[in-house]
């Protein structure tokens, strides 16, 4: 069968596996199998970082996105994303746990000395500590409640994701994290649900994709391309640039040396791309239901 | 709704019409019919031409009246997403939320537009253009569409458009002003070449602001180089609130419309929006 190709429509979001896939959580999901030690993707520089804004300026991207790994074992990060707010808005993808007092303040700072929005998405994947801790590690679950709660005083409005294993949206759960997160003085708690990605490490916990997880062309034209993040955003790496953040252990994923390069159709030839097809809009910031079929 | 995007895309651009001095631009009447009606006795004496951004119905009350008094008054519209989804009387509003709780809200609202319009109505906002191209004193290229210039439902909040962003869009368009609506919250940029975008809010609910009047935009182009100001527009809000009890609009709606805070559909907004915000 023949893969559809995803158009690509012009660079809205320029994603940036700043801290390449080192992080400090072994989370038992993760879809890049993060974790310590894992050097397979070096991180990029500041100044790396930089001369990627001044591309993306000249492409028109609207908001700039970091992930890893963890963007927060970068020791620049928080002069990475003053350099990043002077020119677009921005989102750091984190774990919480390592949300000092200090890289806080120097957040609080660059985005004081912005107009953009800087957005920070901590992921947490229990309401409860013995639940989260059981996938993200013990003692994540204290650790990221503390980081958001300093995040609060700092002014910021903490976005928390949460991986969920169900299909439906799920009131009750929705309840219970907000519940949580004003029990830490969380005044305007906002909670985003993303689906799972049986890739990674989670690949070897379930058991992946199969044959018929596939988008058909048929299935690409119903839904539009515009709704895949594919068509609009791309990940630039320290090795190159990828289609997505969910394949960047994929050779297959990589487009190219440089951004232009990376600007052209991608086939939708994964199992992944069947769950970002299903959940639509999965990466974006606002929360996300899932699609009725 | 991929194959409408494409369709919008490809949508070509027609007859420029010639505009100079002052033009008022406004969006979002979300059947605020009485802010409309101050707002048809207060632009005049600010501007020569009026246009109408889009969305006609949403969580106000008798939807048919402010598309009646929007065809008595003459006023171009723009075609919104509430105007195509209720024209071509689709499920939904296509207003682009995410977020379970907000399409809940923004259900609601739409199934009583969508009841209390007349088909008469239905089949007017089904005819609406998608853009409105105007041509100022100067050659300046005007564009008014809903959300952006690429997607009827698009949301352009300041915090999340930067200018290359703004200038691209721009570019693509083939315009020196850009107008849109769709977000409910005003704000201009002028970008380094001179370009100017503008989201004109709406003046069917406050800006969550906590006040309670709503805003339009009045374009200038009668000087050396062109601009815009924001008009803060007062109207009975108490009535409409009244109105909206009377007519069993969920209590949520009303509220906002008596405090000037938005009590629903907040998860589509960016942090800095939203941190402005009581809730
Ligand atoms: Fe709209």
């Amino acid at each position: 069968m023949n893969a559809p190709n995803c158009p690509f429509l012009g660079l809205d979001s320029l994603w940036i596996q700043v801290a390449g896939l080192s992080c400090n959580l072994r989370c038992a999901h993760c879809f890049n199998a993060s974790g310590p030690g894992n050097r397979g993707l070096p991180s990029l520089s500041r100044e790396e970082v930089r001369s990627l804004l001044g591309e993306a300026e000249a492409v028109g991207v609207r908001d700039v996105v970091f992930t890893g790994g963890e963007p927060f074992l970068h020791s620049e990060m928080g002069e990475i994303a003053g350099d990043t707010l002077r020119r677009f808005p921005a989102t750091i993808l984190t774990n919480g746990t390592l949300l000092t007092d200090r890289i806080v303040e120097r957040l609080a700072a660059a985005a004081r000395g912005s107009i953009y929005s800087l957005e920070v998405r901590i992921s947490l994947d229990a309401p409860s500590e013995e639940a989260n801790d059981r996938i993200r590690g013990k003692g994540s679950f204290e650790r990221a409640l503390e980081g958001a709660a300093r995040l609060e005083e700092a002014g910021f409005l903490p976005i928390v994701t949460a991986v969920t294993f169900r299909e439906e949206s799920d009131p009750a759960a929705l309840e219970e994290f907000e519940r949580l997160l004003r029990s830490r003085g969380i005044r305007k708690p906002r909670v985003k649900f993303l689906p799972v990605f049986r890739v990674g490490r989670e690949e070897e916990r379930s058991e992946g994709y199969g044959e018929e997880d596939r988008v058909t062309a048929e299935m690409l034209e119903i839904l539009g391309p515009e709704q895949l993040l594919c068509s609009t955003a791309r990940v630039a790496t320290s090795r190159g640039i990828w289609v997505c953040p969910i394949l960047v252990n994929e050779t297959g994923g990589r487009m190219g040396d440089t951004l232009e390069e990376s600007f052209r159709p991608f086939p939708l030839a994964y199992g992944a791309c069947s769950t970002c097809y299903r959940h639509g809009a999965v990466c974006a910031n606002a929360a996300t239901a899932v699609r009725e079929e | 709704m991929g194959t409408d995007a494409r369709q919008h895309r490809d949508r070509s651009i027609s007859g420029e019409r010639e505009v100079s001095g002052r033009v008022a631009l406004f969006g979002g009447v979300y059947n605020n019919y009485l802010a409309l009606a101050a707002l048809l006795e207060d632009a005049p004496s600010r501007a020569s031409e009026l246009f109408c951004l889009g969305d006609v119905g949403a969580f106000g009350p008798h939807p048919d009246r402010s598309v009646e008094i929007l065809k008595e008054a003459g006023v171009p519209i723009v075609q919104g997403n509430y105007d195509r989804s209720v024209g071509l009387r689709r499920g939904d509003c296509a207003c682009g939320y995410t977020d379970p709780r907000d399409n809940h809200f923004a259900a609601l609202s739409y199934a009583y537009t969508f009841r209390n319009t007349s088909e008469r109505n239905k089949d007017f906002l089904a005819t609406l253009p998608d853009e409105i191209r105007l041509l100022g004193p100067k050659g300046e290229r005007i564009l008014l569409c809903h959300g952006s210039p690429r997607r009827q439902n698009e949301f352009l909040w300041e915090s999340l458009s930067p200018d290359p962003f703004l200038a691209r869009l721009l570019d693509d368009a083939r315009c020196d002003i850009l107008a849109v609506t769709h977000t409910g919250i005003p704000w201009k940029r002028r970008l380094p070449d001179g370009r100017l975008v503008v989201n004109v809010g709406a003046i069917g609910r406050p800006a969550n602001d906590g006040q309670t009047h709503v805003w339009y935009a009045v374009l200038d182009l009668s000087g050396e180089a062109f601009g815009v100001a924001f008009i803060p527009l007062r109207y009975d809000h108490e009535r409409l609130a009244d109105e909206m009890r009377a007519e069993r609009i969920v209590e949520p709606f009303v509220k906002t419309v008596e405090s000037g805070w938005w009590t629903t559909c907040l998860e589509i907004l960016p942090a800095r929006e939203r941190a402005r915000g009581m809730y």
